[in-house]
């Protein structure tokens, strides 16, 4: 293995994690998150020579991982969920399995979202990319990336009611 | 980001995201990228053996884009009568073995997406000094206020033509005069002179730099919105309202098309009626452009428009129009890189008024300009003095 395949090759052994914790808000599914990780390394490493730095490296990565996602946005692959759904107990948030329902019923308020709408959020909200950060990591205008979390929100808020999750948020 | 101690959304999704499992994604990633490279060079093999079938058949005789192109309404009668234009495939065609000819040969397959640019053999020019360098070539400083300088090959001569520019500017095409804005005054002066003159107002320059017509008698300005100038008069007539959103535009150099960027970073040409976007850049589906390619600031075109340059930029600079110089030759049909076939970096490329492309290359023992005729042909390749080696290529004119 030459120096740049062993540069790569610590990349991804040291970032895989943190990309497939995002990929992971972004699809829902440990499966799903990890063909869409494999893509974005695979880009990477095609384009590995032209990236000067390590930290250009997970940069393109999360670009290409929040594109290819784009690039899914136009098929309608998850079912609307409705409301009624998410039915969820705020005063159980101490119990282990409360968190897990929780969890899952947090997943599947996110699936309910478009992916833009996702993408988004897991963008402002998980990985504390500001407005204009996000919307040039998108490819999108400040304005659409405001819309869009805004909407999302008004979304969350309507499938979480009770979830606490949703009660105070300051974004960056 | 969220206050501490704020139990919020963003604390449930790292809750929701540590349920990720790891895995090691090194081996699945790699052979994926050698499944994409080998499907890269299927689709070139492909386009070639296509390119071969097509040559041989004899189709390449037939137009590869309309050649009859109506005169834009705003183009005056003065305007020189358009050049003859080259031949859709020249080289290819009349001299394949001939090393003179560089790659940037058109042909009329299909756009190839993904595919890697072939190898590019340099070619050999007719002459290596610069002297036989015809025109003169424009450079200007890094940062804000550049001293504009003129090479003068012909005695490898430099001179400041405009010190501390206090905005973009334009060359016009037989370089004696220069346009400058200050403080929304559009300004035309004798290059090296220190007089000028107003010649309009209102004028912003962040998204046109003044781009000169080829007969040099109108200016391409931006006031509320991208209008032609004419410099005479100081008449201003409002470009279509498609066009109305454009920036950076530039003229081909037989005055029939313009290219230009939108917003977005696509490149734009507009011709006649016709307002057509070149592939790929801009385009933020990776199926389409997975290299996320984008082309935010033309600075020259060839006689057609078949050919522009642009620093080549990428989706994520979208809104941010390059600072630097441009670096590739972009097909305005295809969206294809056309390679150069120059040794070192391209660090500098600029179309002439009549069609001559100029490429600045840089090695690591020296700096050199080569000069192409619009059908290819190497004419100059000269190493370029020292002087301007910390500048950036402007403009190539006359």
């Amino acid at each position: 293995m030459d120096a740049r395949e062993a540069d790569y090759a610590h990349f991804v052994r040291t970032r895989t994690h943190a990309l497939l914790r995002s990929a992971y808000l972004l699809t829902g599914d440990q499966h799903l998150a990890e063909d869409l990780v494999q893509e974005a390394l695979a880009r990477t490493h095609r384009a590995w020579l032209r990236l000067e730095k390590p930290e250009n490296a997970e940069a393109y990565a999360r670009k290409v991982m929040y594109h290819a996602q784009v690039s899914l946005w136009r098929r309608p692959r998850i079912a609307e969920v409705l409301p009624g759904e998410f039915a969820t107990d705020p005063a159980g948030a101490d119990d282990p399995a409360e968190a897990a329902v929780q969890r899952l019923t947090l997943r599947r308020a996110l699936l309910a979202l478009s992916a833009k709408q996702r993408a988004v959020i897991v963008l402002r909200y998980f990985e504390d990319h500001t407005e204009a950060e996000a919307a040039q990591l998108l490819g999108i205008s400040v304005s659409t990336v405001k819309t869009q979390t805004g909407r999302a929100l008004e979304r969350l808020r309507t499938l979480l009611p009770d979830l606490r999750v949703l009660t105070s948020e300051n974004p960056r | 980001m969220t206050t501490p101690g704020e139990g919020g959304l963003r604390e449930s999704l790292h809750d929701l995201a540590d349920q990720v499992t790891s895995a090691d994604m090194y081996e699945r990633a790699v052979h994926r990228s050698r499944r994409i490279a080998r499907r890269e060079a299927a689709i070139g093999t492909v386009a070639a053996l296509a390119v071969l079938v097509l040559l041989a058949s004899g189709l390449w005789r037939l137009p590869d884009r309309d050649t009859g192109h109506t005169p834009m309404a705003l183009i005056s009668a003065s305007a020189p009568a358009p050049e003859p234009m080259p031949s859709p495939i020249p080289s290819a065609i009349h001299h394949p073995e001939t090393p003179e000819h560089h790659a940037s040969t058109r042909t009329t397959s299909p756009r190839r997406k993904n595919q890697p640019r072939a190898a590019t053999p340099t070619a050999t020019p007719k002459s290596r000094a610069l002297a036989d360098l015809p025109g003169h070539v424009f450079y200007q400083q890094t940062g804000n206020q550049p001293d504009v300088v003129r090479l003068s090959p012909t005695d490898g001569d430099t001179t400041t033509v405009l010190s501390g520019a206090p905005s973009a500017v334009g060359i016009s095409p037989d370089g004696n005069r220069i346009a400058y804005a200050v403080g929304g005054v559009l300004l035309v002066g004798e290059t090296g002179s220190a007089q000028s003159q107003p010649v309009a107002t209102g004028i912003t320059t962040t998204a046109q730099a003044p781009a000169w017509s080829p007969d040099g008698a109108r200016l391409l300005v931006v006031t509320s919105r991208p209008a032609i100038l004419q410099v005479d008069s100081g008449t201003l007539t409002p470009l279509p309202g498609r066009l109305a959103a454009g920036q950076h535009f530039r003229w081909s150099g037989d005055g029939n098309t313009l290219v230009y960027a939108t917003t977005y970073c696509s490149l734009k040409v507009s011709s006649g009626e016709s307002n057509a976007v070149v592939p790929m850049f801009g385009d933020r589906q990776p199926v389409d452009n997975p290299d996320g390619l984008a082309a935010c600031k033309p600075t020259s075109v060839d006689v057609t428009g078949q050919h522009v340059t642009v620093p080549l930029q990428s989706t994520g600079d979208i809104g941010t129009a390059s600072t630097d110089p441009a670096d590739v030759v972009v097909d305005t049909i295809t969206g294809d890189l056309e390679p150069l076939p120059v040794a070192g970096s391209v660090v500098g490329a600029v179309f002439g008024p009549d069609g001559n492309l100029l490429v600045r290359a840089r090695t690591d023992e020296s700096t050199t300009l080569s000069v192409f005729s619009p059908a290819g042909k190497l004419l100059v390749q000269a190493v370029e003095p020292a002087a301007v080696h910390d500048l950036n290529l402007l403009a190539y004119t006359r």
